[in-house]
């Protein structure tokens, strides 16, 4: 509630504080006046973006215990693809394409992480998008034919999401 | 040599394909050809283009359908190269020619044009070092067209109807786009180019609800998603809110009627305020982004120590950042001191503004690219021309030599993030590429003035020939400048506002909404259309459905149009077409 009271607040500052400024002079008192209001609004609208965070932890959603689980099912994968490539490398690189394509929910569902603070937030994201760019040169390699440079980005993009699992386990 | 396709696998041993000296010359050939058939192109019809996605198509055409042996990261390093060399085009076709037309140019030395110019392309490169790790990797900005652009460097990977659904999308938005050019060949009007909504519905004059019938636009907005509808609420604002209360509050003169009061609230209300909204939603993003920058920062400082299995490191290290700085410090005080004539205190005190705004607009351009693939090139362009213009005492042919060198260094800040987007999901190196970019990038401005000079000395400038509309716009602009018609009151509350927008906790809400309100509601209708598109189909099918089919479509429309503008270059420049 508080953060839909908040973005209604935030709207209704920016159309008003958008009109008063359009005038030729501006309005600065109305400016001024909007500018408080979609102040107000933000401060409601962070709160209770907050609350809904922790709920959803409470709850077993979002947040990091989400973010883990994507981790796990993507590590995982990788481990499958690992052993799978020995065979058949045409389905392993399939079977990475689509832990590519699940951790772009990762990023996603990370966003609510910036709550927790911002260098936490970057230093995740960082770690993690260094790992899914590793896999990316992987399956790419894989696809021109290029096994050994394949093979050695998959095992250090596996590494790096091994680092980044650790790091979101050891702020919890 | 057997190529990997389907069930079959080669081993290769050598080392895997990256930057080859095919790949260089292809790209600076490619980029070359580009250049010089935008900047024509773009002084006759208004616009050009970044053609990173034609790049990558006529690479793989290359390396791969002739030499037999391209890669993935390989075409990468073409159409990085290419793109770098052709997007100095707007920079410069939206500056230098003001000079020509207001008979200026022979008062600053070539030697100068092309020092300035090629600096300020390396410039942009390495100013966006630090950027790339905060906007890539931790903000996640989508960079639609280097969304588009990496979808099409792994089609051949990416299975059989991937493939068809991208050229589906090409063929398509070509098709639409060549009907859309028949009166061109003296054929019927088939499909408009735009459609006036409001006049069908019968609508007041004075509301705007013209669309332009673009499947480039529309794909764009396919690709960017949710972020763009932000864009859209704000074109919403601006049009049919803030237009009718205006009107209705009797803040429009009296001579202002019917159709021409949409632009003129647009002309002188809206556009200034979404530019300092611009601005002031920067400002707020940068300050926000501190510790994460500083994280980044960090890192980069790190990894630059970090060495890959052949002793090459992944980072570009920060003291190209640091030596990119202290040349656009020098060449500014120098163009500031021996060209303006300007004391040495107002030279360096030019220097150091002018390297803190490019700084500034590299970062707001690409952030507006990353959210959007919308780039407010012109109205930095404007704030530029007003900073420059104060501190170099009016000197005209000293500011828009600088504004040069800022609006190069800008497109390519933004070119180079949208590549470094393709790159990361290519699995490219990042300091490879901007390694490449570097050392090619300053080609691109030289081909540019080069044939600006020749297109003056054969056709003139600013002509029926050759319109230069850009050129036309800034020269516009100094005028309004020289005569104090700045609406900074408008810059200082846009700026207010999109600073506060941006504290939100929505990432860049500021930027978004800023240029919605600069960017012509004409583009915003179909972007908007295809964010709403993009937002149901993800509701309906899933994220899996947005990669799996969504995202090749789109980048195909985005490129089947975007190959046909350069068609038509090129049958402008050789003669067979008369705009």
């Amino acid at each position: 509630m508080k953060k839909l009271v908040g973005n209604v607040m935030l709207t209704a500052g920016l159309i008003t504080g958008a009109i008063a400024s359009a005038r030729n002079p501006p309005l600065w008192f109305a400016v001024g006046g909007a500018l408080f209001i979609m102040g107000a609004g933000i401060v409601l609208r962070r709160q209770g973006e907050k609350e809904e965070l922790h709920r959803n932890i409470t709850k077993g959603e979002g947040g990091e215990v989400e973010l883990k689980k994507v981790l796990e099912n993507a590590l995982t994968e990788i481990e499958t693809v690992m052993k799978e490539k020995e065979t058949d490398l045409e389905k392993a690189r399939k079977r990475l394409g689509k832990v590519l394509e699940t951790l772009e929910t990762f990023a996603e569902k990370a966003q609510p992480l910036r709550i927790k603070g911002i260098k936490f937030y970057g230093e995740v994201m960082t770690s993690f998008s260094k790992a899914e760019r590793h896999l990316n040169r992987a399956w790419s390699a894989y696809a021109d034919g290029y096994i050994r440079e394949g093979d050695t980005y998959l095992e250090s993009g596996y590494a790096q999401l091994r680092e980044t699992s650790k790091l979101l386990k050891s702020k919890s | 040599m057997e190529r990997y396709v389907g069930q079959s696998v080669t081993k290769r041993e050598e080392s895997y394909r990256e930057v080859t000296p095919v790949a260089i010359i292809l790209g600076v050939l490619w980029g070359a050809f580009m250049a010089a058939s935008f900047t024509y192109a773009g002084m006759v019809m208004g616009f050009t283009s970044g053609g990173s996605a034609i790049a990558a198509i006529v690479g793989w055409g290359i390396l791969r359908g002739l030499l037999k042996k391209g890669t993935v990261v390989e075409n990468n390093i073409v159409q990085t190269i290419a793109s770098a060399v052709n997007i100095s085009v707007s920079g410069v076709i939206f500056t230098i020619p003001a000079l020509y037309i207001m008979g200026l140019h022979q008062e600053i030395n070539t030697l100068y044009f092309f020092l300035a110019t090629a600096a300020g392309a390396i410039l942009g490169i390495t100013f966006i070092i630090p950027l790339r790790k905060q906007m890539i990797e931790i903000d996640r900005l989508r960079f639609p067209t280097g969304t588009a652009v990496a979808t099409i460097l792994k089609t051949p990977g990416s299975g059989i109807e991937k493939a068809r659904l991208l050229f589906f999308g090409m063929i398509i938005s070509a098709l639409v786009y060549l009907i859309q050019q028949f009166p061109l060949f003296g054929l019927p009007h088939i499909i408009p180019e735009v459609v006036d909504l409001g006049s069908v519905l019968h609508l007041p004059e004075w509301i705007n609800l013209t669309i332009a019938l673009s499947l480039m636009v529309f794909g764009m907005g396919l690709i960017t998603g949710r972020n763009g509808l932000i864009v859209l609420a704000g074109g919403i604002l601006s049009y049919y809110i803030i237009t009718p209360v205006v009107k209705a509050l009797g803040w429009i003169p009296t001579d202002v009627q019917g159709s021409a009061i949409s632009g003129y609230v647009y002309g002188t209300m809206t556009r200034p305020l979404g530019i300092g909204m611009l601005l002031g939603g920067s400002i707020a993003g940068l300050i926000l982004s501190l510790p994460v920058i500083a994280v980044a920062m960090k890192s980069l400082a790190q990894a630059s120590r970090v060495k890959d299995k052949n002793g090459n490191s992944e980072e570009l290290p920060i003291y190209y950042l640091i030596g990119g700085a202290i040349l656009a410090f020098a060449l500014l005080l120098i163009t500031a001191y021996k060209l303006g004539g300007l004391g040495l205190g107002r030279s360096l005190l030019t220097a150091l503004i002018g390297v803190a705004w490019i700084f500034i607009a590299s970062l707001l351009v690409a952030m507006s690219t990353g959210m959007t693939d919308w780039s407010p090139v012109s109205g930095l362009s404007l704030v530029s021309v007003m900073i420059l213009l104060y501190l170099t005492h009016k000197n005209v042919p000293l500011t828009i030599l600088m504004g040069a060198t800022v609006g190069v260094a800008i497109s390519g800040a933004a070119d180079m993030m949208q590549d470094l987007k393709t790159g990361h999901m290519v699995g490219a190196i990042p300091s490879r590429q901007q390694k490449v970019e570097l050392l090619t990038a300053w080609l691109g401005p030289i081909i540019a003035l080069t044939v600006v000079g020749l297109i003056w000395n054969a056709y003139g400038i600013g002509n029926d020939k050759v319109p230069a509309p850009q050129a036309m716009a800034l020269k516009s602009m100094v005028d309004a400048v020289l005569g104090g018609n700045v609406p900074v009151d408008k810059f200082i509350a846009g700026g207010l506002l999109g600073f506060v927008l941006s504290l939100s906790g929505i990432p860049g809400l500021g930027v978004l909404v800023g240029l919605s309100m600069y960017l012509p509601m004409l583009y915003i209708i179909p972007y908007g259309i295809g964010c709403i598109v993009n937002e149901i189909a993800k509701r309906k099918k899933g994220y899996e459905f947005i990669v799996e089919k969504v995202l090749p479509f789109a980048a195909g429309l985005m490129v089947g149009e975007a190959a046909m503008t350069l068609l038509f270059a090129v049958l402008t420049v050789a003669g067979v077409l008369q705009p």
